[in-house]
């Protein structure tokens, strides 16, 4: 090739890239194509659900692991013997699903399931009460150790008089049984007894290859990569699922994720980031709801311990000091610039979300530099001659971007009372042993669902649980605290048991051994051509996508699905009044959120997108003019 | 020496150097604080006891450290890589299902840089300080300082998100899971332009200076200028002569990359989700799924020292001078 | 043994190193390129040293009532979520980038220069152990070494700069070698050596100065590979957070870069003219030290 054609080669190219990096401007008025989605409200058939998520699951199987990954899944193959769900005042109610109808018996020591009759699982054999009673009988057997068998460990044994009735037979009465153990999100499904049965259940291949009874069949799993689930045409509410199948897809990065959404390549964000919340509010074709992970929480955890392990803060051990940290933090404001902007300020260890639990007086810690100021004074550290009174080192993982741009917050907030903060951070596992096994740390991030019980903090606060790699990283030891929480652990009667947790925040709460920052709102996100998911509550997830549908589908000859039916749901009364708060809690948020929406409309600047036409037409004759520069400046050479 | 003896001398040094990198990826791993259960128990859970305990007998780390080095390299040499304590599947089955896609990638990257690089070096190097040298010289620049996440970003928001001409992640599009034929290599090609064109321009900045560099370099030479004075054409001259001379540093550096190839891309698997080696690295180091690792560090060894072994090779046939040393 | 001071066997020694030095600027002053990318790190430099005390701004201050502001005039880059400039904080981040750059390149110099120097003129045993050593290393993929290191000990500047310096040094080693290996064949070298000369005098006095044009070349493109595998690293989420970084600012952006697309872009290009100016400066020393390329 000669220098010619060379050169006329290389204009092309250049004119190529110019014409592309102008078209943007011609073309800013493109957003979201928007498929003319359909009025009508009668579902339609088709369509594949194609679901956005960071991390791959680690197993199939149900009984095997604990984390979220696997259950996302887990919930569309196998089903339960129950559901829950939300009633359209946001009470909590349980769901049937394998189980037709059920009984507690009035000393609560007996559970009866009836089951469906029609069940099949997916490779064709009939399901009975066989299959249920083999796979709660696993969680009973401690050689096995599942560990999720603690949620079942007040069962004594279980009988199956006939092929469609199942009995458990309980040690003695617990609350939590059904909140936490049956309608549990994680543990709730049952495997089948056929294929199962003699083998060693951790090493069984159906673990990698499922076969279950749930709306959707298993078909392929590339690690890593992505998971494809089909419908299950012998589902055993005819006429359902909706949509031909589903793809899990890993998309480790959430910026991706949220990108993938918009141009149509993904249906669902199980997580939206807090910064592009409100963003996507805003778009045209995309859903976006707050999901209630009941009580979720953000928070920072003092190393304010004593105890054998050594590693102690002497300045950390003094309330005074605490009580200061506390007040010198505008949380509203670390909420609003760092955590999204959604959710309160959270004042107790308790969630102000378990409404039946919550103790509104506690102490709270206002914002209160001078306050904070004081109390450093008189607890014994004064500023020295450049300002500054001590230094404490923060924690966080790292990659995690809101608490980081928090802890930036923090550090600068307290440094105006004279506290110089240090950020570390690391990847988990090796925080999560400086932090819990050598309590090498002063303060560090952590955030947890606490679920519709407070007991299961137990392991975070409860005396007896202090030692290197538990959860009582901050060594709180408060016998009269310790004393409380074993007898609520007796207590039957729902206000009594409420009564003795508020007196444990109250105590608590002034010994401070956790800055309380944020009561989380998680929110997911779907294109808004997928109709019927049941987002009205926690872990909207794991419940059956049978009912989701897609507005391009094709509607179908076949008579309508049954209902869900309101009479067979039944309010377990027992527990209503532990979750009947819970209501209140979510229309409290959605009037949060639609006044927060009606401010949006009211702050332009921030969210109007700023007129990129300009902007594009300066950077290309920037861009230009380093070209030209440089062209010269090699030329010279 | 003849070429066989120069082989099997060298092959006897690669296998203690194998060996010691294995050795040192091992200790720095499991010196490391935290432990491969910390991500599998994750933020907040109870479980009991007997579920940690067999964990860690599953996974053999109940074993004093040196016991598990040695266990872990008499497997090795047995074929036996382990199992991901993650994914709860062997080791070379997650490896070989992510190797095909980095390598993909990558050739893809390195190829695109190598041809258009050496092309625009051997364009610029007949008429240095023309408009093409300055161009290609411009664009080797600018390459090879761009950050590559950085590049990846912008090209996503624009072309991705803004125009909508390419798909913005992952290697599929998912909607179409068995697609076959050409639907499919089409599909493949569109997932791949973004990320190519974001791996590729270090590369190709690279190629093209040291190409340009190279054949000034042998231009200069007395042979050169009696091959033009014996009145040969252009092309003889500069491919046939100059170029066949001039590619001996370019290949070095050819083998060099290959050997780096598999974890090059762990920056731009992140930004585009694009399922590789390299993301697998990273995951892995995060939630210490240490199998996955030493598997993955021990192959990317192999590979390099095969690399450099075949350069090697190749210089000797290349460069009679190498084999009579 | 000096006895006296000699003025002016020194000065005259000084005059000649001035001269050479001016020789060099001549060369190098002859490529605008080279000449506009050092002027860049001039700017640079000054913006490094001259910053913290000519700028009243806290880069670490939180401005709640300027968030996410895109360009305009009170802001000509915008500001980022927490309501901080983000001229100012390109202008602040100048010192860790030039710092990261030039310390790591500083440990695998040294580290090169010592095992390149002492294998190449020794040769026998001592180069064969020094040889596989510095192969050893270069099997283990850099970035996948780093990357262990600071996700499991922890990602503070320190451990960052130590580990990126331990990891770079073969390439350096290499070549000083192979410059070293075709030196000490020269007729001054043996010269030296029939003089009585100590080894030591003969590697520093003689071989050093004229084998250590290729290292200067690679050290300054190695300042630029630096800086770029700093902001991996922070992009990944591994820098030290209570720096101003550029790699953290685009870390940090990602989140942002829908709704704010400055937060993302200036510190790009700021990288960007950085590593650039480090290349061009890079080239030019090529040209300008390069014996072989200067007898034309």
């Amino acid at each position: 090739m000669d220098g010619k054609s060379c050169n006329t080669l290389v204009v092309a190219f250049a004119l190529i890239l110019i014409v592309g990096a102008i078209l943007p401007v011609v073309k800013l008025s493109a957003t979201l194509d928007v498929a003319s989605v359909s009025q009508e409200e009668t579902p339609r058939y088709g369509g594949t659900l194609i679901f956005l998520r960071i991390s791959d699951s680690s197993t199939l199987n149900p009984l095997l692991t604990i984390d979220d990954a696997s259950f996302l899944v887990g919930n569309q193959i196998h089903s339960s013997l129950i559901d829950r769900g939300f009633a359209d005042d946001g009470s909590m109610i349980y769901r049937p699903d394998l189980a037709e109808r059920w009984e507690i018996s009035e000393d609560g020591l007996t559970y009866t399931f009836y089951l469906r009759e029609n069940v099949k699982w997916h490779d064709g054999e009939p399901f009975t009460s066989a299959d249920v009673k083999f796979t709660f009988d696993l969680y009973l057997d401690p050689e096995l150790a599942l560990p999720q068998a603690g949620f079942f460990s007040v069962i004594d044994h279980i009988e199956a008089p006939d092929d469609y009735t199942v009995v458990f037979y309980l040690k003695e009465q617990s609350p939590i049984l059904m909140p936490l153990g049956f309608a549990f999100w994680r543990n709730h499904m049952v495997i089948p007894k056929h294929l199962y049965e003699g083998t060693d259940i951790w090493d069984n291949p159906y673990n990698m290859n499922p076969i279950g009874t749930g709306p959707f069949k298993f078909v392929k799993w590339v690690k890593g990569d992505y998971l494809t689930l089909v419908k299950n045409e012998d589902y055993y509410i005819e006429g359902l699922p909706y949509l031909d199948g589903i793809i899990y897809k890993i998309a480790p990065s959430s910026a991706s994720q949220i990108a993938a959404l918009e141009t149509g390549e993904a249906g669902c964000v199980n997580i939206v980031p807090e910064p592009e919340v409100r963003r996507l509010m805003e778009t045209e074709g995309i859903e976006v709801f707050p999901v209630f992970k009941i009580g979720l929480t953000n928070y920072l955890g003092f190393n304010q311990g004593t105890s054998p392990e050594g590693n102690e803060n002497p300045i950390l051990m003094d309330e005074k000091v605490r009580h200061a940290i506390v007040h010198a933090l505008n949380r509203q404001e670390i909420i609003d610039l760092a955590l999204g902007g959604f959710g309160r300020v959270q004042h107790s260890w308790v969630s102000s979300e378990l409404v039946n639990f919550y103790e509104p007086n506690v102490p709270k810690y206002d914002y209160d530099p001078e306050k904070a100021n004081l109390l450093l004074d008189e607890a014994g550290y004064p500023r020295g001659t450049d300002g500054t009174r001590f230094s404490i080192r923060l924690y966080y993982t790292a990659g995690d971007t809101p608490r980081e741009r928090a802890s930036e917050i923090i550090k600068s907030q307290l440094s105006e009372v004279g506290i110089t903060v240090e950020l570390i951070t690391a990847d988990w596992p090796t925080l999560k042993d400086w932090i819990t096994v050598k309590y090498d740390f002063d303060l560090c991030w952590f955030g947890h669902a606490t679920g519709p019980d407070p007991d299961r903090l137990y392991t975070y606060y409860h005396g007896t649980q202090i030692n290197p790699g538990s959860w009582q990283y901050v060594r709180y030891n408060n016998s009269e605290v310790d004393a409380l929480w074993d007898e609520s652990r007796k207590t039957v009667d729902p206000v009594a048991r409420s009564d003795l947790f508020n007196q444990m925040q109250m105590i608590m709460m002034q010994d401070l051994p956790i800055v309380p920052i944020q009561e989380r709102v998680l929110f997911s996100a779907v294109r808004s051509e997928f109709k019927g998911l049941d987002d009205t509550g926690a872990y909207w997830y794991s419940n059956h996508f049978d009912r989701v549908w897609w507005t391009l589908g094709e509607l179908s000859e076949e008579p309508e699905p049954e209902p869900i039916d309101t009479e067979l749901e039944l309010r377990v009364d027992k527990l209503e009044s532990d979750v009947q708060g819970i209501s209140s809690q979510i229309s409290t948020l959605t009037s949060e959120i639609s006044s927060l929406e009606s401010q949006l409309e009211e702050i332009p600047t921030e969210y109007a997108a700023p007129d990129m036409t300009m902007t594009y037409i300066a950077m290309l004759m920037a861009l230009v003019a380093i070209a030209i520069s440089i062209y010269f400046g090699i030329k010279a050479k | 020496m003849s070429m066989k003896r120069y082989i099997f001398r060298r092959v006897p040094q690669l296998v203690p150097l194998i060996i010691f990198a294995i050795v040192l990826n091992f200790t720095l791993m499991h010196l490391a604080p935290g432990s491969p259960l910390d991500y599998l128990i994750g933020g907040g859970e109870v479980v009991p006891q007997e579920y940690i305990d067999k964990l860690n007998r599953d996974f053999g780390l109940d074993k004093p450290l040196h016991e598990q080095l040695i266990i872990y390299i008499s497997n090795v040499f047995r074929g036996n890589f382990g199992n991901s304590y993650r994914y709860r599947a062997p080791v070379i089955q997650i490896i070989a299902q992510r190797i095909p896609n980095t390598l993909l990638l990558m050739t893809t990257s390195i190829v695109f840089a190598f041809i258009l690089g050496v092309f625009l070096g051997i364009s610029s190097s007949k008429k240095p300080y023309s408009f093409i040298d300055n161009i290609a010289s411009s664009i080797s620049i600018l390459g090879y300082s761009i950050p590559t996440f950085w590049l990846g970003m912008l090209l996503i928001i624009v072309f991705a998100v803004n125009l909508r001409w390419l798909p913005s992640l992952g290697m599929s599009t998912m909607g179409m899971i068995g697609l076959t034929g050409w639907a499919a290599v089409i599909d493949t090609v569109r997932h791949l332009i973004l990320p190519t064109i974001t791996l590729g321009t270090a590369y190709l900045a690279l190629y093209t200076r040291l190409t340009r560099a190279s054949m000034l370099e042998e231009l200069r030479k007395d042979y050169i200028i009696t091959a033009w004075g014996k009145g040969l054409d252009d092309r003889t001259v500069y491919y046939k002569h100059a170029f066949r001379n001039a590619m001996l540093p370019i290949i070095t550096v050819f083998g060099l990359n290959l050997g780096l190839m598999l974890t090059g891309a762990t920056l731009t698997e992140t930004v585009f989700s694009w399922p590789g080696l390299g993301r697998l690295v990273y995951e892995s180091i995060t939630t210490r799924d240490y199998p996955i690792l030493m598997g993955i560090f021990i192959i990317v060894s192999i590979t390099v020292v095969l690399a450099n072994f075949i350069v090697d090779i190749l210089y000797a046939v290349l460069d009679p001078r190498v084999r009579y040393k | 043994m000096i006895t006296s001071y000699n003025f002016e066997a020194t000065s005259r020694r000084l005059r000649l190193y001035l001269a050479s030095i001016r020789g060099f600027w001549r060369v190098f002053s002859k490529s605008r390129p080279a000449v506009v990318g050092l002027a860049m790190l001039v700017v640079l430099a000054f913006l490094a040293i001259f910053t913290e005390h000519l700028v009243l701004y806290n880069p670490f201050g939180i401005y709640p009532k300027s968030v996410l502001i895109p360009p305009s005039q009170a802001h000509p880059l915008g500001t980022d979520d927490l309501g901080r400039d983000i001229l100012m904080l390109i202008m602040f981040g100048a010192k860790i980038s030039l710092a990261v750059g030039f310390s790591s390149v500083f440990i695998s110099s040294s580290i090169g220069i010592t095992i390149g120097a002492i294998s190449g003129y020794y040769g026998g045993r001592v180069e064969d152990v020094l040889m596989r050593l510095t192969d050893m290393l270069l099997i283990i993929p850099n970035f996948f070494l780093i990357l262990i290191v600071v996700a499991l000990f922890g990602s503070n500047m320190r451990n960052i700069v130590l580990i990126m310096g331990f990891t770079t040094w073969p390439g350096i080693a290499r070549l000083l070698r192979a410059e070293f290996l075709s030196i000490r064949e020269l007729e001054f070298v043996e010269a030296a050596h029939i003089v009585g000369a100590s080894n030591l005098r003969i590697v520093f006095r003689h071989i050093l100065p004229n084998a250590i044009y290729p290292v200067i070349v690679n050290a300054s493109l190695q300042v630029g590979s630096a800086i770029l595998t700093e902001a991996g690293l922070s992009f990944l989420g591994l820098g030290d957070p209570s720096l101003v970084s550029w790699g953290r600012m685009l870390s940090i952006a990602q989140l942002y870069m829908r709704r704010a697309w400055w937060m993302a872009a200036f510190p790009g290009v700021a990288i960007f003219i950085t590593v650039m100016a480090f290349n061009l400066v890079g080239d030019g020393l090529n040209d300008a030290l390069n014996p072989r390329l200067r007898e034309r």
